[in-house]
């Protein structure tokens, strides 16, 4: 058995196909869209996680682990 | 003092049979120093019928030699560069090791089962594979290391628990104690290496870093308790150790599970023991008040687990607004009616396990998400119906995945199932794409059935 035959033998007849997604048409309309104080409510709560994060790191200085 | 027969291969008892030899193995090690943990780990592997130890000697172990060569052997009189390691069995089952160094707190290296009050607990699991005479043995541990209390502190244990944990687990590199020193910045030169007086928690941060384990920080005092208790769980549902700094002390959770509705911690604590259950984290804490909590990742993993789970509320909102027929779902969603669990998993993982999920998540919506072109890492949160309790078989009604290496401020969805559809989002597209599928009444988690409390 050559190489390439027996890449062939281990290959999922379908993997090809499996590569192509699966996915059905692009969502444009939406019937009940987010209202902008929706978006805005969920962008304050990304928003308020990075300044978290850099209050904890600011004080590591402080704190002995022993 | 070692015992006298120390690291020699004959002459020297071998099999100790437990538990009616237990005071011989321990009186053999405590000559060394008196340690709690060599008890804990003899009491655990006793919990689990544990009939004799057996002794491997000598035994070279790359931990150990690492802190000899760059700290005892310098020394005027230093100690063996052999250790001992002592196989646990319970007739022909294994149930650990534990490797006995010749230094006042003798508990090196060791991976032992977690006993059974602990097993439904324990999230950080990682395979240790043991040879020994021509023998393949294993097992399912969390890692564990005594301090020497002066090479190493407990902050060099607790790095090097973890560290080694995602070694095993996760495939990152594997580091000894004197990496992880050197990792910490605290190491003088190659020549002139100190003993340790310990680590301020900027410099286990670093080392971390350095050992290729970035960290996201969390600092307690800024979340109320049930925000704090979600926090770690994600971690912990992801297989992430969460590493907990106390006063002057630092450990790691290892786990969770639920008591008569109340969270309990699984913890590794190197002055302790291996498996150490923390009930009433909040005021009855041995170790006292959580000063902050440290998570490691394995890999490029830039959205914290809570960014994670805002974007997938936010996205599953937002596309479930898009079709008539997941109306009656978002309806669902505002009023609040799913409890969200979130973990991190290798994308691959988890593709894999699609096939392996419960039969109810039908082949269409499998072959949707294994097209889907994913990242290396996604989070992925579950909205499960509060109706069902945790670990039912039907409990999970939608699914989301995001990008664990997009933006931390602005997470980025991937695909989705949601009651009647599947959503996908791929790379360059302005807009999801959405398809019918078949309408689920609910699927089992991804996430193994742990103690749950029970929601009415």
């Amino acid at each position: 058995m050559t190489a390439a035959t027996h890449d062939q033998a281990l290959v999922p007849e379908n993997l090809a196909d499996r590569l192509v997604p699966k996915v059905g048409p692009m969502i444009e309309d939406y019937l009940e869209p987010l209202t902008q104080d929706e978006e805005q409510a969920y962008e304050r709560e990304l928003d308020a996680i990075e300044p978290a994060h850099a209050a904890a790191a600011a004080r590591l200085r402080t704190l002995f682990a022993g | 003092m070692v015992p006298v027969d120390w690291a020699r291969a004959l002459e020297r008892p071998r099999r100790y049979l437990l538990p009616e030899e237990r005071p011989a193995l321990t009186d053999r090690y405590e000559a060394l120093g008196r340690s709690p943990q060599l008890h804990a780990v003899l009491d655990d592997v006793l919990q689990h019928g544990a009939s004799h130890a057996i002794v491997e000697s000598p035994y070279v172990d790359f931990d150990y030699r690492s802190e000899f060569s760059h700290m005892y052997s310098r020394s005027f009189n230093p100690p063996s560069d052999k250790c001992e390691r002592l196989l646990f069995f319970a007739q022909n089952e294994f149930l650990g090791f534990a490797v006995i160094r010749p230094s006042h707190k003798p508990v090196g290296r060791t991976a032992i089962a977690p006993p059974p009050e602990a097993e439904a607990l324990a999230c950080c699991l990682a395979r240790h594979n043991v040879r020994t005479a021509g023998q393949r043995l294993a097992i399912e541990a969390f890692p564990f290391l005594s301090q020497d209390g002066q090479y190493g502190r407990c902050a060099h244990a607790a790095i090097w628990s973890v560290a080694r944990y995602h070694h095993l687990r996760h495939g990152t590199g594997r580091h000894s104690i004197a990496a992880v020193v050197d990792a910490a910045g605290t190491r003088e030169a190659v020549d002139r290496t100190f003993s340790s007086g310990g680590l301020y928690l900027h410099e286990v941060a670093r080392a971390f870093h350095s050992l290729g384990l970035p960290t996201f920080m969390y600092d307690p005092a800024k979340y109320d308790p049930e925000s704090l208790v979600k926090v770690v769980c994600r971690y912990l549902n992801s297989g992430f150790p969460v590493v907990l700094n106390t006063e002057a002390h630092l450990t790691v959770l290892t786990g969770y599970g639920y008591e008569d509705g109340q969270i309990v911690f699984l913890r590794s604590d190197d002055n302790l023991r291996p498996y150490e259950l923390i009930r009433n984290w909040e005021d009855q804490d041995p170790l006292r008040r959580w000063e902050m909590l440290l998570v490691p990742l394995p890999a490029r993993i830039h959205v914290p687990a809570e960014a994670a789970e805002i974007a997938a509320r936010r996205h599953m909102d937002r596309i479930a607004g898009a079709a008539a027929e997941t109306l009656s779902f978002r309806q669902r969603l505002k009023d609040g009616e799913f409890r969200l669990r979130t973990y991190a998993v290798d994308a691959a993982e988890y593709k894999l396990s699609l096939a392996n999920r419960d039969p109810a998540m039908t082949p269409t919506i499998i072959e949707h998400h294994q097209s889907v072109p994913l990242g290396a890492w996604v989070w992925v949160t579950e909205f499960q119906s509060k109706q069902r309790n945790l670990g039912d078989r039907a409990e999970v009604v939608a699914e989301i995945v995001i990008d664990a290496t997009s933006h931390r401020a602005r997470p980025r969805p991937l695909l989705a199932n949601l009651p009647g559809r599947c959503v996908a989002w791929l790379s360059n597209e302005a807009h999801p794409r959405g398809r019918e599928v078949e309408r689920l009444d609910g699927y089992g988690s991804a996430l193994p059935a742990r103690p749950a409390p029970v929601f009415a």
